[in-house]
């Protein structure tokens, strides 16, 4: 499993941003697809995902509601925000450049 | 723009429906573990590993429900309230300690507080109008820049207030004086009157809670006799109805029609005096005093226009001033005029006392650092005792920074009530500190209600005090370490280091605080002794006073009566009179010189006294040459006088003066015969120099007796008291008897000043050094505490009682030692500001030093001496068995 800690400082923030930027979806839902997308290699425990949220919430990047999920149940459903859209678009390019950078020293050192 | 609005809403909602986004936060970590479980379930999970499964993959659920809650941000708001509960409910647990370290700050901010607030009354207070920051007082300096605060005529005031123009509206009081009046015909008790030029209301600013102020136009055409009352007279007198207005009151023999009542938080502009009723000055002094440039008895104020050029107004008012007085005074050291703020009033006493409250400032100062000390001391104990407690805390989970921040909540529990505590501390020991501002003829009344700026100032060193006597412990304590917490063999080394510095912080401070005392002991016990030049022991004084239907001629009969009464009673050796206040800071001068050799450059000022029958002999003045007034000298008015040996000396040099001639000038020119010479006498306060000390004795005509009898008796005042009484009222008249004293305790009103910082020093001194003792009390009792077993080993080991006994003596005299080679220097710089207030002892007097420097070790030495013989009365076995 890996820990809050084990992920660059910021990347679940940027994950989660592009995750909610396909579609709103509930905390449960949005570790899942994690999980999926990153071929099972990203395991997002809740203990990381809520704060991350709650903070992300508190940041106005992210908007929260009360909608029926697919299974029937209340859930908290999240949905990107114009300033989250536009925080993601520049997250992005830090990390890109950031792993670019950090690929470049991985192979030629 | 919006998301700020939705942040902000966000945050109001976490605080205000903590409910509400607490159950929320359940639901979706709920909905989470329900998916988990499903996901388990479709997996083909029994319903039992599926549970167990999504329980291990969620992680530990409260300690993110904690972070989420930090997410949100307000939680500090939450975490305050509820770190202050836990606090309070600590410091409940624990009722011994948490009394004695409020008692602690409330004593260090209850004394800072009343010196502030008497500071803050007497000094900064603004007087209850608009705008007292355009206020001036006119200020006269002399050329060394020292204030010379001198009086000027009305005609002086005249010229500078048309020098000022239109820009400023300048306006002058003669000040208050304590008279007797009649209101409406009724005989009152003496009043308060302030004699005021009729703009002063308007320059003030002040307005009027019915009827009228006194207007500018009051002033013109030789004045009208109006007087304005205030609102307290008002309510004590009228009850506060209207009747008031149009009714009389008579103030020294001229009758005043009220016209209207003051506002009512106005009561005039010195801030220690309340006036009872305004006149206009134009009425009620002599005419020749409006026209003489002689009469020196007004101070003057102005208020500015706000647009107003203050230095352009300033120039204009000085050369006003002193072209005045190069007319009329060219003789006269030249003084120059500046602009004195006075938006907090005239405060004459104030700046009189600015020195001393300064110094008792300093020294409550010093106490509440000592109390902050022994407060940090005590909480380094707790803190010391909750190790364990914390470890727990800490290895649960708690961040440093939260258990630093509840430590400090409880700090401030601590801090406010020991504010609460001290606030009613300081309301008592300003009433006391007032106590001993001088007198005078005017009863001295100060607000001294505290108000915000006081609130904030007490607030600011209290919260200070708790937090900073609170932080080395609690940085010590939220960094300690999970581990050693939980161990049980914890060490505190940094405990005693940090104890013994705040100890020798203490036993310094203190030491400084007792050789102020010693200083100003020696100050008063010189100033008690000082030779004064009479006998002021058995020497009572009063003041009888006639109602003013009684004519000149009624009022000398019942005068002459009254001592010869007196005299008669048993035990009085004599009584005689003057009608200069001597002892009570008045007096009279003229100037005298060789007939022919006037030169009003030269020192030819002399103190004139005028004095009754028996002077000499009742004050027991001795005689040096010559002879005194016989009592023929008394019957008519003769040309004869009585010198003392400094005028004697300044004149006459080794002549002899006997039979030589003074021309003096006083109420008039006359030349006079000196007939004796007496010992020089301090009339007019030990530490004043009048006139140089040079003293003119006149015979007072008997037939006109008046001003302050003074009585020799072998009786107490207590018991000669009423047999004046009754000695008044039988020489009739309606006699009534004033300002019933002795002379000593006269004598002893002029060192008001010296009287209030040392007998002050001394309680402060004594506070220190209590808190000094137990605070190394407490860091010795917790060494030995701590070194039971070291004991045990050493004694077992075959150390005899006596050298575990002198070890611990030792640390304390290191100590002690340490602080004295701090507080030394400390005291030196101390004691130089009671320059101008020690007598006859010098400011880095050594044996005042060694003295204080001796008694703080001994009193160290016998507070070491419990936790000594403690230590030295361990029982090794039991000491080695207790680990």
């Amino acid at each position: 499993m890996s820990k809050p800690t084990d992920l660059v400082q910021g990347t679940l923030d940027l994950l989660i941003l592009k995750i909610l930027a396909l579609e709103p979806m509930h905390g449960w839902a949005i570790a899942h697809r994690i999980h999926q997308m990153s071929n099972d290699v990203l395991q997002v425990g809740q203990s990381a995902l809520y704060p991350a949220l709650h903070k992300l919430e508190q940041q106005g990047w992210i908007e929260a509601e009360w909608k029926i999920s697919d299974n029937n149940r209340r859930a908290k459903y999240y949905k990107l925000t114009r300033a989250g859209r536009k925080a993601m678009d520049k997250e992005a390019i830090q990390w890109e450049r950031l792993s670019a950078a950090i690929s470049l020293i991985v192979r030629t050192a | 723009m919006s998301r700020f609005a939705t942040q902000f809403r966000l945050r109001l909602r976490s605080l205000f429906r903590r409910t509400r986004v607490e159950q929320e936060l359940d639901e979706e970590l709920q909905y989470h573990l329900e998916r988990e479980l499903q996901q388990g379930l479709a997996a083909g999970l029994t319903p039992e590993e599926a549970r167990y499964a999504a329980l291990r993959a969620l992680g530990p659920i409260t300690q993110s429900k904690e972070e989420c809650r930090d997410m949100r941000r307000l939680a500090w708001i939450e975490n305050v309230v509820k770190d202050i509960q836990y606090a309070v409910r600590g410091l409940g647990h624990n009722p011994v300690f948490s009394l004695t370290v409020i008692l602690s700050l409330a004593l260090g901010i209850g004394a800072n507080t009343a010196v502030y607030s008497v500071m803050y009354a007497v000094l900064f207070r603004s007087l209850p109008v608009k705008d007292p920051e355009h206020l001036v007082q006119l200020a006269s300096y002399d050329s060394a820049g020292a204030a010379a605060d001198s009086s000027v005529s009305y005609r002086h005031f005249k010229d500078m207030k048309v020098a000022l123009g239109n820009e400023a509206e300048a306006f002058a009081t003669r000040g208050q004086s304590l008279v007797r009046a009649s209101l409406g015909g009724q005989e009152l008790e003496p009043i308060v009157v302030e004699e005021v030029t009729a703009n002063y209301f308007t320059g003030l600013q002040v307005g009027a809670t019915i009827g009228r102020v006194l207007l500018p136009e009051d002033d013109e055409a030789g004045g009208s006799a109006l007087a304005v009352i205030s609102h307290a007279m008002w309510q004590r007198r009228f009850g506060g109805g209207p009747s008031a207005i149009g009714t009389t009151v008579k103030v020294k023999d001229k009758i005043y029609t009220i016209v209207g009542v003051a506002a009512e938080e106005f009561h005039g502009v010195q801030a220690h005096n309340q006036i009872d009723v305004w006149i206009p000055l134009t009425v009620s002094l002599p005419p020749n005093w409006l026209s003489s440039t002689g009469s020196q008895v007004l101070a003057v104020m102005a208020r500015l226009k706000p647009e107003a050029n203050r230095a352009q107004l300033e120039s204009a008012a000085d050369a006003a001033f002193r072209h005045f007085r190069s007319e009329h005074f060219s003789k006269e050291p030249s003084l120059y005029l500046r602009f004195r703020p006075a938006g907090a009033g005239l405060s004459s006493l104030g700046r009189q006392y600015q020195k001393p409250l300064l110094i008792l400032m300093i020294s409550v100062g010093v106490i509440l650092l000592l109390c902050c000390a022994n407060v940090a001391n005590l909480l380094l104990a707790r803190q010391q005792a909750r190790r364990h407690e914390i470890g727990v805390r800490l290895s649960l989970g708690a961040s440093r920074g939260r258990i630093f921040l509840q430590l400090m909540a409880e700090a401030f529990v601590l801090g406010s009530l020991g504010m609460v505590c001290g606030l009613g501390l300081a309301f008592a020991g300003g009433r006391l500190l007032v106590g001993f501002l001088p007198e005078g003829r005017l009863p001295v009344s100060l607000d001294l209600t505290p108000d915000l700026q006081v609130l904030a100032f007490t607030a600011t060193i209290g919260l200070a005090a708790a937090f900073s006597a609170a932080l080395v412990p609690t940085l010590r304590a939220s960094g300690t370490k999970e581990v050693e917490g939980l161990g049980h063999g914890a060490r505190a080394v940094g405990r005693l280091r940090f104890g013994r510095s705040l100890v020798v912080g203490q036993v310094a401070g203190s030491l400084i605080l007792l050789v102020a005392a010693g200083l100003m002991t020696q100050t008063l016990h010189n100033l008690s002794l000082a030779d004064v030049g009479f006998d002021r022991n058995a020497l009572v004084a009063f003041e009888p006073s006639f109602p003013d239907e009684i004519s000149v001629g009624q009022r000398a009969t019942a005068f002459r009566e009254l001592i010869q009464r007196v005299e008669a009673l048993p035990g009085v050796k004599g009584a005689t009179y003057t009608p200069e206040s001597i002892y009570a800071g008045g007096g009279w001068a003229g100037l005298a010189y060789i007939p022919g050799e006037f030169d009003p450059s030269a020192q030819q000022q002399v103190a004139l006294l005028r004095v009754g029958p028996q002077f000499f002999d009742v004050l027991g003045i001795r005689l040096a040459q010559g002879q005194v007034f016989s009592v023929a000298d008394h019957q008519q008015t003769v040309r004869r006088v009585v010198i003392n040996q400094a005028a004697a000396r300044h004149y006459f040099g080794d002549r002899s003066p006997i039979g030589q001639r003074l021309e003096i000038r006083g109420d008039g020119t006359y030349t006079f015969e000196v007939i004796g010479v007496v010992r020089d006498v301090k009339h007019y306060g030990i530490r004043n120099r009048v006139c140089g000390d040079r003293v003119a004795y006149l015979a007072q005509n008997n037939e006109r007796p008046m001003g302050t009898v003074f009585v020799r008796s072998a009786i107490g005042p207590r018991g000669l008291r009423p047999a004046v009484q009754t000695a008044a009222l039988q020489a009739g008249s309606k006699m009534v008897i004033e300002r019933f004293r002795t002379v000593d305790a006269d004598v002893n009103g002029m060192v008001a000043k010296e009287r209030l910082v040392g007998t002050l020093a001394v309680v402060l001194a004594g506070i220190a050094i209590t808190l000094a003792v137990v605070g190394l009390y407490g860091v010795l009792a917790y060494s030995v505490g701590r070194r039971e077993r070291e004991f045990g080993v050493r004694m077992a080991l075959g150390a005899a009682p006596s050298i575990v006994l002198s070890m611990i003596l030792r640390e304390a005299v290191f100590l002690v030692g340490v602080a004295l080679f701090i507080g030394i220097p400390g005291a030196l710089g101390f004691s130089r500001l009671l320059s101008g207030l020690v007598y006859g002892v010098a400011l880095t007097d050594s044996e005042t030093f060694v003295l204080a420097s001796l008694t703080i070790a001994l009193i160290a030495c016998i507070a070491a001496l419990i936790p000594a013989t403690r230590a030295a009365s361990i029982d090794p076995a039991s000491a080695l068995r207790s680990e």
